[in-house]
């Protein structure tokens, strides 16, 4: 019987050995109820909590497959959430298909792709930079066992998942990473604008008549809080317009001309190095010479071809420009609540 | 036949285990020499932290550079920086000790054979000591401190910060094989990399980085804390190496060097010095015997790759044989005549620096070129000839302009009038900015309205340049402490997107008042290139013709045209 005993308790020796060594405890962290006893959970969903893990992913390297990038790789605070790239670079170098798109209001967005006008909710635009595979952005996609490890095997993690799912029993997961995700992103707030707060140059002010004028026509397309909405458009996919690329049809979202001084270059293809250029390739009705011109046949470009037969003098659009600039919220870019929450 | 089947597959099983075994003992003996360096240098690092002198000094068999280095670390100016003023030791190491190059030393002091250049890192705080000794007097002539900035780093630690690239598991597993030291680019060219501690080069940090088919790994090394940090891909783009190849360092070496040239026509007199880390140098500029220009060089190339991760190279440009940068004049410099409409209407001096592999993925070419017109203008431009390690690139050229005279003013054009500077400061370029309506942004000009307008370049010279969008800064010309009159080590980081390019550092925390002094102006354009089918710029790709690889090169020029105020009265 002794030495029934001393086996099992060899036994179980090496088991609590080979437990703790096999990585265990994280499993344990990550798949048990008992550590609320460890961190106190409250007992209501605080989305402040939510935003605040939002805020860690965010800005975590081990959110890519390789640990070298994050969200904030492409959407950088300073540069209002997007990277100065023409077009991003996934993790592996490769170009992506579009010029990163900002993060701010995102409330007012009817949808959240350059070109996919049926992503009308966050959490949906989030599984593309996460798990998409061509080409990879963090390059998630059937890694994500490992991925869900790294965050479960860091007790602050699990402290923070805890804190933003009290009522969940196993919180590490991607559809509450992805939650968290959201929830951060949908904090981000940019109305601290010169135009937002009344205070206009006298050129910017030339400008935003000329900005609403009928000769321009800019509000046509750039309306609402984000100055990114055509009036008319009563389904996300009426606010994608057609901009040259006529050999593969593709429509593009209409950007928001908030915080332009951050994020150059513009346009889809990031074609655009300054708002000149903009105005220019506007005004030539020629976005891209290369690659062809626009297909006029196309009746969503009717209010760009009523541009066409006015050229702008560079007075009018130096004060465009001057109104645009207007729309900047410095504020916003340097806001602490954003920033990387990680000390180096 | 069994028998045989099974012999065979008994074999095979001792290959595959010899060969398993092969490779695990390569792989250790690596290891070994990976754990072997770094632990002799942190035993050094302990030993000379604990000595109370926290000097790391260089292993040196020459006497003369022995002597020199010993003068340099027995002199309290040299060395007040090695401990806190709580008298902390801070670590600091010797990068390099040689004979100082004639650029290198200030006015009024030639080189006797005697004078050494001794250049030192301070860790802790981040900051470069030069110190200028003369080992036949046995005394110390100059010492100078630049604080946020790095020396170019010397063999050993390159070498340690390939070893823990190449032995990385990282890097193994980035690039699905061990890489050798051999394939590594841009070893010992410093960057930075941001949310780590090598952000806005805090620490001394270097990339070696490996191209493999059309992608650059981005291995990046933190040499202060002795780990790899971080590794990043880049998109490089398909291109090889040109087959047409001069190399004439001896000539380079002996004639434009180690002395100074002089060009003399009936409208200009200079000389032309290729310094080791400040590119080409033109001094003492006359202009019908007048001295307008004390010097104009290229004090570093900043290149940046990524905005948001902060990564890319701060590097130099220099003589073949003193630099320890990888892109180097392998041509002298040459003169070119500018014509137009059939007429000689000036000259330009021209200066190009190559890395070996260029136009291959991570190699450069750099181009250097001063114009100096018969009617009294002059451009300094530089730019880059294309290449690189990525396609989505900025180069910020660092470059300096320090002006005659001691009573200079600095206005800026506003709107519609000249605004004069009261204090050192620094503009940008944008699209804000104004213009007179000839096109001129600043001017600098003396108490008799003498001087000259700086006209930007937006496109306008029609060399390939398509506008600068550059910081300029004006900072005093000081002739009691060295700003840059002598060759500068890498003052700024790579990639800084803000106004924090380096010279910066010669204008805060104290801004002096900058009127009716003498004057120098820094211009740091920022280019960006771009690999767009019909849109390239900064750009280089080879093509085959007629059985050899050439190169088809899409240049960014930048630099301002000073237009003499004289001239538009």
């Amino acid at each position: 019987m002794k030495v029934i005993i001393q086996n099992l308790r060899k036994n179980i020796r090496c088991i609590l050995i080979l437990f703790i060594l096999c990585g265990g405890w994280s499993l344990l962290v990550c798949f048990t109820n008992d550590k609320s006893k460890k961190y106190p959970r409250s007992t209501i969903v605080d989305s402040t909590q939510l935003i605040e893990l939002g805020r860690y992913l965010f800005y975590d390297n081990r959110l890519s497959y390789n640990n070298t990038k994050s969200c904030a790789s492409c959407h950088d605070q300073r540069f209002a959430f997007t990277d100065g790239y023409r077009k991003s670079i996934g993790i592996y170098g490769d170009k992506l298909n579009h010029n990163s798109l900002p993060l701010f209001n995102l409330e007012s967005n009817f949808s959240f792709n350059w070109n996919e006008p049926e992503i009308i909710r966050v959490e949906d635009q989030l599984h593309i930079p996460l798990f998409n595979d061509a080409p990879k952005e963090l390059g998630l996609k059937n890694h994500e066992a490992e991925i869900l490890h790294r965050f479960c095997s860091d007790s602050s993690y699990v402290y923070l998942f805890l804190r933003a799912f009290p009522e969940k029993a196993f919180p590490i997961n991607f559809n509450n990473i992805i939650k968290s995700l959201a929830a951060f992103c949908l904090s981000i707030k940019s109305y601290n604008s010169d135009n937002d707060k009344g205070i206009l140059t006298i050129n910017a002010q030339k400008g935003k008549t000329l900005f609403y004028s009928e000769k321009y026509n800019c509000n046509n397309c750039h309306s609402g809080p984000n100055f990114n909405q055509f009036i008319g458009a009563k389904r996300p996919e009426d606010n994608f317009q057609k901009f040259g690329f006529s050999e593969t049809g593709n429509k593009f979202r209409i950007p928001s001309l908030r915080n332009l001084s951050f994020t150059s270059p513009y346009l889809h293809d990031g074609s655009a190095e300054s708002l000149l250029d903009v105005l220019n390739d506007y005004e030539n009705a020629n976005r891209y010479r290369n690659f062809g011109q626009r297909d006029v046949q196309d009746s969503s470009i009717l209010t760009i071809q009523t541009k066409l037969d006015n050229q702008m003098s560079m007075e009018d659009k130096m004060n465009i420009i001057a109104f645009l600039l207007s729309l900047n919220d410095t504020t916003f870019v340097n806001n602490p609540q954003y920033k990387n929450p990680f000390n180096y | 036949m069994s028998l045989l089947n099974r012999l065979n597959r008994i074999l095979k099983f001792r290959y595959c285990i010899i060969f398993f075994f092969c490779c695990s003992l390569t792989i250790s003996f690596a290891q070994s020499k990976l754990d072997s360096l770094l632990n002799n240098r942190r035993n050094d690092i302990q030993t000379v932290l604990k000595s109370g002198f926290p000097i790391l000094e260089l292993k040196l068999t020459d006497p003369k550079l022995h002597l020199a280095q010993a003068l340099a670390i027995s002199n309290f100016q040299f060395i007040v920086n090695c401990k806190t003023p709580m008298g902390e030791s801070l670590l600091n190491e010797i990068f390099a000790v040689y004979p100082a190059r004639q650029s290198e030393l200030p006015a009024g002091i030639d080189q006797n054979g005697n004078i050494y250049r001794v250049e030192m890192y301070n860790y802790g705080y981040n900051l470069s000591s030069i110190c200028l000794v003369d080992i036949g007097e046995n005394k110390v002539l100059k010492v100078n401190t630049i604080p946020n900035s790095q020396p170019d780093i010397p063999e050993h630690l390159k070498i340690l910060a390939l070893e823990i690239a190449c032995n990385s598991a990282e890097v193994l597993k980035e690039l699905s094989y061990k890489p050798e030291n051999s394939e590594a680019l841009m070893a010992s060219t410093k960057t930075a990399l941001n949310r780590t501690k090598c952000e806005r080069s805090l620490h001394l940090c270097v990339a070696p980085t490996f191209v493999k088919d059309n992608k650059a790994l981005w291995a990046i090394v933190d040499l202060t804390d002795l780990k790899l940090v971080g590794t990043r891909w880049t998109n490089v783009g398909h291109s090889e190496g040109i087959s047409e190849r001069r190399i004439q360092n001896a000539k380079i070496m002996e004639c434009y060097c180690l002395k100074d040239s002089l060009y003399k026509d009936e409208n200009w007199r200079f000389k032309f010095t290729l310094t080791s880390s400040d590119g080409l140098r033109i001094s003492e500029v006359y202009y019908k015997n007048n001295l307008v220009i004390n010097s104009m060089k290229l004090v570093d190339w900043h290149v940046s790759y990524s905005n948001s991760d902060g990564f890319g190279y701060s590097d130099a440009i220099g003589c073949p044989m003193f630099s320890q940068s990888a892109v180097v004049a392998i041509d002298p410099p040459r003169k070119i005549d500018i014509v137009e409409n059939g007429k000689k209407i000036g000259i330009a001096i021209e200066q190009n620096y190559f890395s070996e592999g260029w136009p291959a993925p991570c190699n450069y070419n750099y181009l250097q070129r001063f114009e100096f017109y018969n009617n009294g203008r002059f451009r300094p431009a530089f730019g880059s000839l294309g290449r690189g390690c990525g396609n989505d690139g900025t180069y910020r050229p660092v470059s300096r302009i320090a002006f005659a005279g001691e009573q200079n003013s600095f206005a800026e054009w506003d709107i519609n009038k000249w605004k004069t500077w009261q204090k050192e400061n620094w503009r940008l370029q944008d699209i804000l900015s104004t213009y007179t309506p000839e096109g001129f942004q600043y001017k600098i000009y003396d108490p008799k309205d003498n001087g000259y307008y700086i006209e930007a370049n937006r496109g306008q010279f029609h060399d390939g340049g398509r506008g600068d969008n550059a910081y300029t800064y004006v900072t005093v010309h000081h002739v009691d402490k060295d700003e840059g009159d002598t060759d500068l080590i890498t003052i700024g980081p790579c990639c800084n997107t803000d106004f924090h390019q380096g010279p910066d550092k010669f204008i805060y925390p104290d801004q002096e008042n900058i009127n009716n002094t003498g004057l120098v102006i820094w211009y740091v354009p920022q280019l960006k290139n771009d690999d767009t089918s019909g849109k390239e710029y900064c750009w280089a790709q080879s093509y085959y013709e007629s059985g050899v690889i050439k190169s088809k090169i899409f240049p960014c020029m930048s630099g301002p045209m000073f237009v003499p105020i004289i001239q538009n009265h």
